[in-house]
């Protein structure tokens, strides 16, 4: 078996592996360059605004907000039901639930903020939001000391499930509630 | 091709010290400090302006502070665990 | 002082014995890891298989932490570093220029994994591999990841000064030869990888300790991938590495154009690192720029590497092949290539499934749009089982078939294991991946102990067809497991009780 490489092995490149090296390359500068491409024309992008927010900030927040919306109770969780084109709050808690059931409007767009209280935990865990229904899943980070804002429109009226798909501690996987959309 | 460009362009695919410094310092700069300087300079959420509108509706204004503290309080108690 | 040397009967390369004894002792330590971490993932398969549902959370989300460090981590940078003592002594004729270095580093190595499986195993860690802050284990665990860092760090520099020395020395002539030039970018890569793990895993460990008060989450986040993903691109420029070298083993190929193919692994050290932003692509506070810039590899330069790897290989192959005949039609040169030979069925397959299974999966996840719909879903361990195990770990499975004959000099225990491991292996992974992907598309979370969520405060329904994947990932699982344990076993054999090669 010999090792030895050839003594000058810089060499230009053989019909086959230049027609191979310019596909290639056409393919990968196309796909990259749909990446802001589809950024611009696309319906559904990340969202890319957020803002630093202390875990008690927001837990205050979120409990003026609840209790201003509130309609009703389900399994002891605030259903609450915000005007439409408002600012509308969402939280994991520490103890591993959701902090309210969202009642929102199909054809209404709302900023969603999503974020990590304690709520009655000690710690603010990270979450995984995740919508989860026959004909829709979506998904985005929850990180405590961050508020990440969500530029939302509901299109189908439906109960959404939402569950938490990031390693939280031991309640993990009880983590479900969902998002009611009227029509 | 020319022998010398050909040995020279090797000698710098042979540059072991200047492959490994590129290999450092480039991501580090594309991912790792242009991601901590995005993060370390992102802006506060304004947490007043957000009370703000959610106060309660004018009407209810007129509610002394006591009813508007327990107003709150069964907010705390639906937090706390069922299970 | 005589430096100990033995020449390879087959080869003809110098072999430096105390760099010998290096790769026998972390090949070992590295299948020891594989099974450990194999065990944890047959026990977490049938959890996860909602019928049988094994554990308990608590076992599940252990085994589930001890799984990704044995085999992410401990497994396979174990062998890697076997591969660097091999790549800058034995293909060099060259000799390691501090054994004893390399003795510490590999204790640190051991030591570290310990304190790691111990934590963890005792429910001291059960933060998963990422283990976010605020998720705390005990300071053992970190101390341990800190220890094994230090560890392959010290061998990577090693290998590194072995290097220096090799061509100060003048045992070979000319550039290096191509494999030992993909292990020095993978090295690369390492270090990058190491060195932003110490970053951030020395404050983490302060502040498990009591001593820093607070970790920032994103910022963790952030330096955390630059370790956990970056980690997995050393696995790629090492396997491709370990494709070059069983190609030419099994068949006398050699790189068509070196040019070509060393461009390839330089497009990976500049820009395959950035990738680490895939994990990132629904995080608050980063920007849309940061994330497309990153998360495109640098306008799929490194894709295009890939790319490029993933055409070389097999056209080195077929160029190797028609000169020894097979010259019928297209793909007599294919059909005709040493499939009996576990060595080339394993390289083959892990070229064909990294390919099309795991890298078109990272590189598509890795877009915003598509990782609004897949983020911490089954997708994802789909793909990486997809990229780690049925590329980079079938890829070192193959290499084995190699290392056991001329490095441990013993027989191949069982030629029927052999032969049968990378079949089962590599298609019980393909089914595996596959199913999870699909399951995954139906909102399947990952690292998830009951997705039926009994006993949640709602109740929660997935589409009853993720059920129908979930078995399917299930049996493809078991097929794996069986085509792992055929190698471990075969492996272990071989080394213990296989016929001595004098």
């Amino acid at each position: 078996m010999s090792i030895t490489v050839e003594r000058i092995w810089w060499r230009p490149l053989d019909r086959e592996e230049k027609i191979w090296v310019t596909i290639a390359l056409i393919w990968c500068l196309g796909t990259f360059f749909m990446m802001p491409v589809w950024h611009v024309i696309a319906k559904q992008n990340t969202p890319n605004e957020s803002y630093k927010v202390s875990v008690d900030d927001f837990e205050k927040i979120v409990i003026a907000f609840n209790e201003k919306y509130k309609v009703r109770e389900e399994s002891g969780v605030p259903v609450v039901h915000p005007p439409a084109g408002s600012d509308i709050y969402l939280a994991g808690t520490g103890i591993w639930q959701w902090s309210s059931i969202l009642e929102l409007e199909a054809g209404k767009e709302y900023r969603l903020h999503i974020s990590s209280i304690k709520g009655g935990g000690d710690v603010a865990w990270q979450h995984g939001f995740s919508i989860v229904s026959a004909k829709f899943n979506a998904n985005f980070m929850i990180v405590p000391g961050y508020d990440y804002v969500l530029k939302v429109t509901p299109t189908e009226a439906g109960e959404y499930g939402l569950i938490c798909n990031e390693f939280c501690g031991i309640g993990h996987h009880l983590m479900a509630g969902k998002i009611i959309v009227k029509g | 091709m020319d022998e010398q460009k050909a040995l020279s362009w090797q000698a710098l695919y042979d540059n072991m010290w200047g492959i490994f410094a590129l290999g450092i310092i480039v991501p580090t700069l594309i991912y790792t400090v242009w991601g901590l300087i995005e993060i370390a300079t992102l802006p506060q959420m304004d947490v007043s302006k957000a009370m703000e509108a959610l106060k309660p509706a004018v009407s209810q204004q007129a509610v002394p502070a006591a009813e508007a503290a327990s107003a709150m309080a069964p907010e705390a108690a639906t937090q706390a665990p069922a299970h | 002082m005589a430096e100990q040397f033995r020449t390879c009967p087959t080869t003809g390369l110098k072999v430096h014995l105390p760099a010998e004894t290096l790769i026998k002792v972390n090949a070992v330590a590295a299948v020891v890891c594989l099974l450990v971490g194999g065990l944890a993932a047959l026990l977490i398969l049938l959890t996860r298989w909602p019928a049988i549902h094994l554990l308990d959370e608590e076992w599940f989300y252990r085994l589930l932490t001890a799984h990704a460090l044995d085999m992410l981590i401990a497994w396979i940078i174990f062998f890697e570093v076997a591969a660097l003592y091999f790549g800058s002594t034995v293909l060099l004729n060259n000799r390691l220029p501090a054994p004893k270095i390399g003795w510490v580093a590999f204790i640190l190595m051991v030591v570290g994994g310990a304190f790691i499986n111990y934590t963890v195993l005792v429910g001291q860690a059960t933060v998963a591999f990422t283990s976010y802050v605020p998720l705390k284990a005990s300071p053992l665990y970190y101390l341990g990841i800190i220890l094994f860092a230090v560890g392959a760090l010290t061998a990577i520099g090693h290998f590194f000064a072995a290097l220096v020395v090799a061509k100060k020395e003048k045992t070979y002539e000319g550039s290096l030869p191509i494999v030992t030039f993909g292990l020095m970018c993978a090295a690369t890569i390492a270090v990058f990888t190491l060195l932003h793990g110490a970053a951030f895993y020395i404050p983490t460990f302060l502040w498990s300790a009591g001593i820093l008060p607070h970790i920032d989450p994103e910022m963790y986040r952030l330096a955390f991938w630059a370790l956990g993903h970056a980690s997995q691109q050393i696995n790629v420029c090492a396997m491709v590495a370990m494709w070059y070298l069983i190609a030419t083993l099994t068949t006398g190929a050699k790189p068509l154009n070196e040019k070509l193919c060393r461009t390839a692994f330089l497009l990976y050290v500049l820009f395959i690192n950035v990738a680490s932003e895939h994990h990132l692509l629904v995080d608050p506070a980063l920007s849309i720029w940061h994330k497309i810039v990153n998360t495109s590899y640098v306008m799929h330069l490194a894709v295009l590497a890939s790319m490029i790897h993933a055409f070389a290989v097999p056209a080195m192959i077929e160029v190797a092949q028609r000169k020894k005949g097979f010259t019928k039609g297209l793909f007599e040169w294919l059909k005709k290539a040493p499939w009996g030979n576990p060595a080339f069925a394993s390289m083959f397959i892990s070229l064909m499934g990294f390919g099309f299974v795991g890298g078109i999966t990272g590189v598509t996840f890795g877009t915003e749009q598509i990782s609004i719909i897949r983020h911490n879903t089954w997708s994802i361990t789909g793909h990486f089982h997809g990229t780690v195990v049925l590329g980079t770990t079938l890829a070192f499975m193959g290499i084995t078939y190699y290392i056991v004959p001329l490095i441990f000099r013993r027989q191949i225990f069982s030629e029927t294991m052999a032969k049968l491991s990378p079949y089962f292996f590599g298609g019980g992974v393909f089914i595996f991946a596959n199913a999870m992907m699909f399951a995954g598309g139906y909102g399947i979370p990952r690292r998830h102990w009951d997705v039926t969520f009994a006993g949640a405060q709602f109740p929660f329904q997935f589409d009853p067809t993720a059920f129908f994947f979930l078995a399917l990932t299930g049996l493809g699982g078991l097929l794996a497991i069986i085509g792992g344990a055929l190698y471990v076993l075969n492996t272990v054999a071989s080394v213990f009780i296989g016929k001595k090669i004098q």
